[in-house]
C-alpha cells in the first residue's frame, strides 16, 4: 500500500476513528515487531515495547503532517520506546558497552573483506548473534546501521559521547562479524 | 546518515523485509487505549455561570449575534470535513433553515427581554450547573451549550462536557431535557447510502429543531432522517428554541455517526468467439475493488460460479453482490443479452453454387451495424472455418483447404458485438449449407 493510499487511514486516525487505527494496528504490528526485535531478544519485552509504541503512534499522530514517510516516523516511536525500554530495565548497568574507552577506533579495524564475500545470513542469524552483544552495543550498532543515525545522534539519544558510540560500532560490528562466522564454522575470536 | 560498511549491507540484507510471525492482537491492545474525548473544555461551573449571565445582560440582542456565530460554527464543520455542498440535492439553504428556526415572534421578545432578574438568574444558573442532573459528563456524548452573548458582545459557546442550562420556570424533567439535549441515532455506525434516523428522546414537537449532520446537510425535522453518502466520521449537532424562550441550546456530538465505504460493484463478462449448441458458455468477471466476497445471482438464481451456460436466444439479468471488508455491501446489475438469428436478421441457409441467389452468407444486421463486431463460423467439430469483421466479406462456403462446404453440412456462426457505450451482445445460430 502506497502512502497516499494510507492517508485517509491516518487521518481517521487523528479523528480517533477506532477502525483506522486497528488497521494501522494490524497493517504494521508485525513490520514494527521486526524493528523492536532488533533490540531486545525477550519476546514478551518486545510485544510490551511495541504496545507501548502503537499507543505513543496513536496518541501523537494528530502531529504527523504528511511530511515524510509515515512508516518512518513510526519506526522513529517505535526505536525511542525500545532505546528507552532498555535503559530502564538496565537502569543501573546500561552503559555495558565501551563506556569509558573515548580513543576512536577504525571502523575497519579487522575487517577482512575477502572472508565475507560471498557469505549471506539469515534473519535469524543475526538475531541470534546480536543476543550476545551488550545492550549498548546492540543500541549503538542498530541505531547506526539500521536506522541511519549519526553518531552525535547516537551519543546524545544514549547519552554517551561520540567517540564511545563509535567505538561501540566498531566492536559490535567486530563481534557480530565474528559470531556469524563462528557459526559459518570458522573460527575467530569474539570480545 | 547511511551506513555504507559491506558487512552492515550484508545485514541488512538479510532483515529485508521482515516481519516475524507474530499475531497483532488488536483486542488486547484496543483496551490499553483511551476512549476518544471530544475537544477539551473549560470549566464547567464557570462556564455556566458566564454562560447564564450572559443570557441575561444581553437579553434580545441574543439573536443579533447568534445567527452569525453558530453558522459560522457551522460551516466551520462542513469545511473541516471537507463534505458536500449545501448545493446538493435535497438540501435547503441555511438561511432558510435557519430563519425557520430561529424566526423572532413578538412572544419570543417579549420572553426573552422580560425575563428574570439578573441575579436570581445567575443563582438559578449556578444551581443548575452543579446540580449532577444538569451535568453531561459522559465524554463521548457531547456536550449542551447555550448560545447567548457576553457583556463584551462575543457570543458564549462552549462544547465541552459541562451542561449550561436556560434559566426558566420549567418543570425538572424538562429542564434535563434541555441541559442535556439527549438526542441519539438509531444507528452509531452504517455503511454509506443507509439512512439514519435521528432523534430527541423526550421530543416536544412545539420546538423549533436545526440538525447539522456535519456533511454539509441540515434538517429542522424534528426527527429527521438522514443519509450519508460518503464515509467518514460525522460529528452531529442538535441546535433546539424552545416556544417561548429566548435561549438555543446546542449540543455536538462528536464522532457519533461512522460510515463506512462500501464496495462500488461492478463487473462485466466474456463471450467465446464461437459457440457449438444452443448453450453458451459466460465468463463473468468481478471488477468490484477491495471485494472480500461476493456472489452471483444469475437470472434469479444464486451461485458462486463465475462461468455460466446460458441458452439461446434469452435475456439474463445478473446481479453481482459485493461485500467489503467492513461488511457493506452493493450489488451492480446488467442484462446478458443473447440472440440467435431472428435477432440479426440472418438467414438459416445458404446455397454457395453460384446461381446468384443466397451464395454467401452475411446477417443482414451487420450491413449496416454501427458496433464493432467479429462473426466466427465453425463446423460441426467446432473447428474454425471463417471469421471475419468485414460486412464486405460474406462468407462463400469456402473452407480453410481451399474446398467448398459440401451439401447439407451444418455449421454454426457467432456475432460478437461491443456497442459504443461497452455493452455486448451474442448472437448465434446454425447454418446449412444447400446447392
Amino acid at each position: 500500500m502506497h502512502e497516499a493510499e494510507l492517508r485517509p487511514y491516518i487521518e481517521a486516525c487523528q479523528l480517533g476513528e477506532r477502525r483506522a487505527q486497528r488497521f494501522i494496528f494490524e497493517r504494521y504490528y508485525r513490520l514494527m515487531f521486526g524493528v523492536c526485535l532488533r533490540y531486545m531478544s525477550d519476546q514478551d519485552s518486545v510485544q510490551d515495547v511495541v504496545q507501548e509504541g502503537f499507543l505513543k503512534v496513536f496518541n501523537n499522530i494528530e502531529g504527523y503532517t504528511f511530511k515524510g514517510s509515515f512508516e518512518g516516523w513510526m519506526r522513529r516511536i517505535m526505536v525511542n520506546t525500545a532505546i528507552d525500554a532498555i535503559r530502564r530495565r538496565n537502569a543501573a548497568g546500561w552503559v555495558l558497552g565501551d563506556e569509558g574507552s573515548f580513543e576512536p577506533v577504525d571502523q575497519d579495524e579487522g575487517w577482512e573483506m575477502e572472508e565475507e564475500e560471498g557469505e549471506t545470513f539469515t534473519v535469524h542469524d543475526v538475531l541470534d548473534a546480536m543476543e550476545h552483544l551488550t545492550p549498548m552495543y546492540r543500541a549503538v550498532f542498530n541505531l547506526h546501521v539500521f536506522d541511519n543515525l549519526g553518531h552525535q545522534e547516537i551519543a546524545d539519544r544514549l547519552g554517551i559521547s561520540v567517540g564511545t558510540s563509535k567505538s561501540n560500532l566498531a566492536k559490535a560490528r567486530r563481534n557480530l562479524r565474528n559470531l556469524l562466522l563462528t557459526r559459518k564454522g570458522k573460527d575467530h575470536h569474539v570480545e | 546518515m547511511s551506513s555504507e560498511h559491506p558487512f552492515d549491507e550484508q545485514l541488512k540484507n538479510a532483515f529485508q523485509g521482515f516481519e516475524p510471525d507474530v499475531h497483532a492482537n488488536w483486542m488486547e491492545f484496543e483496551s490499553s487505549l483511551e476512549k476518544p474525548s471530544p475537544s477539551a473544555g473549560t470549566d464547567a461551573s464557570g462556564m455556566s455561570r458566564w454562560a447564564v449571565a450572559a443570557a441575561v445582560i444581553a437579553g434580545g440582542a441574543f439573536m443579533w449575534v447568534a445567527k452569525p456565530t453558530v453558522e459560522e460554527w457551522l460551516v466551520d464543520d462542513v469545511n473541516s470535513m471537507e463534505f458536500v455542498s449545501m448545493e446538493g440535492e435535497g438540501a435547503q439553504s441555511f438561511d432558510q433553515l435557519w430563519e425557520d428556526f430561529a424566526s423572532v415572534t413578538e412572544d419570543f421578545v417579549s420572553d426573552v427581554l422580560n425575563a428574570e432578574g439578573e441575579a436570581a438568574l445567575a443563582e438559578l444558573g449556578a444551581e443548575a450547573a452543579d446540580s449532577p442532573l444538569e451535568s453531561v459528563t459522559n465524554p463521548t456524548s457531547g456536550s449542551v451549550s447555550v448560545n447567548a452573548p457576553t457583556s463584551d458582545g462575543a457570543t458564549a459557546k462552549s462544547r465541552d462536557n459541562a451542561a449550561e442550562t436556560s434559566v426558566s420556570n420549567k418543570l425538572p424533567s424538562e429542564e434535563r431535557l434541555l441541559a442535556e439535549l439527549p438526542f441519539d441515532a438509531s444507528v452509531r455506525e452504517a455503511c454509506e447510502g443507509v439512512e439514519v434516523a435521528f432523534e430527541l428522546s423526550g421530543l416536544d414537537r412545539s420546538m423549533s429543531f436545526l440538525w447539522n449532520f456535519g456533511d454539509g446537510h441540515f434538517s429542522s425535522d424534528p426527527a429527521p432522517r438522514h443519509v450519508f453518502n460518503r464515509p467518514g466520521t460525522y460529528d452531529i449537532t442538535l441546535s433546539i428554541r424552545p416556544p417561548g424562550d429566548g435561549m438555543i441550546r446546542t449540543r455536538t456530538i462528536q464522532n457519533m455517526i461512522t460510515v463506512l465505504p462500501k464496495p462500488e460493484a461492478q463487473f462485466g463478462w466474456v463471450f467465446p468467439a464461437s459457440v457449438s449448441g444452443k448453450k453458451v458458455r459466460v465468463h463473468l468477471q468481478d471488477q468490484t475493488p477491495d471485494a472480500t466476497a461476493t456472489q452471483w445471482v444469475v437470472d434469479g438464481q444464486s451461485t458462486r460460479d463465475n462461468r455460466v451456460q446460458l441458452e439461446v436466444p434469452g435475456v439474463y439479468p445478473v446481479n453481482l453482490v459485493a461485500s467489503n471488508k467492513y461488511g457493506c455491501l452493493d450489488d451492480a446489475k446488467h442484462e446478458i443479452r443473447l440472440g440467435d438469428r431472428n435477432g440479426i436478421l440472418a438467414q438459416a441457409r445458404f446455397s454457395p453454387n453460384g446461381d446468384g441467389h443466397y451464395d454467401t452468407f452475411m446477417p443482414h444486421s451487420l450491413l449496416d451495424m454501427e458496433d464493432a463486431w467479429e462473426m466466427v463460423i465453425v463446423d460441426r467439430d467446432g473447428q474454425e472455418v471463417y471469421r471475419t469483421s468485414d460486412a464486405s466479406e460474406p462468407w462463400d462456403g469456402e473452407l480453410p483447404d481451399g474446398t467448398l462446404a459440401a451439401d447439407r453440412s451444418v455449421f454454426q456462426w457467432t456475432v460478437r458485438c461491443v456497442a459504443n457505450d461497452g455493452v455486448i451482445r451474442l448472437f448465434t445460430d446454425r447454418l446449412r449449407v444447400e446447392r
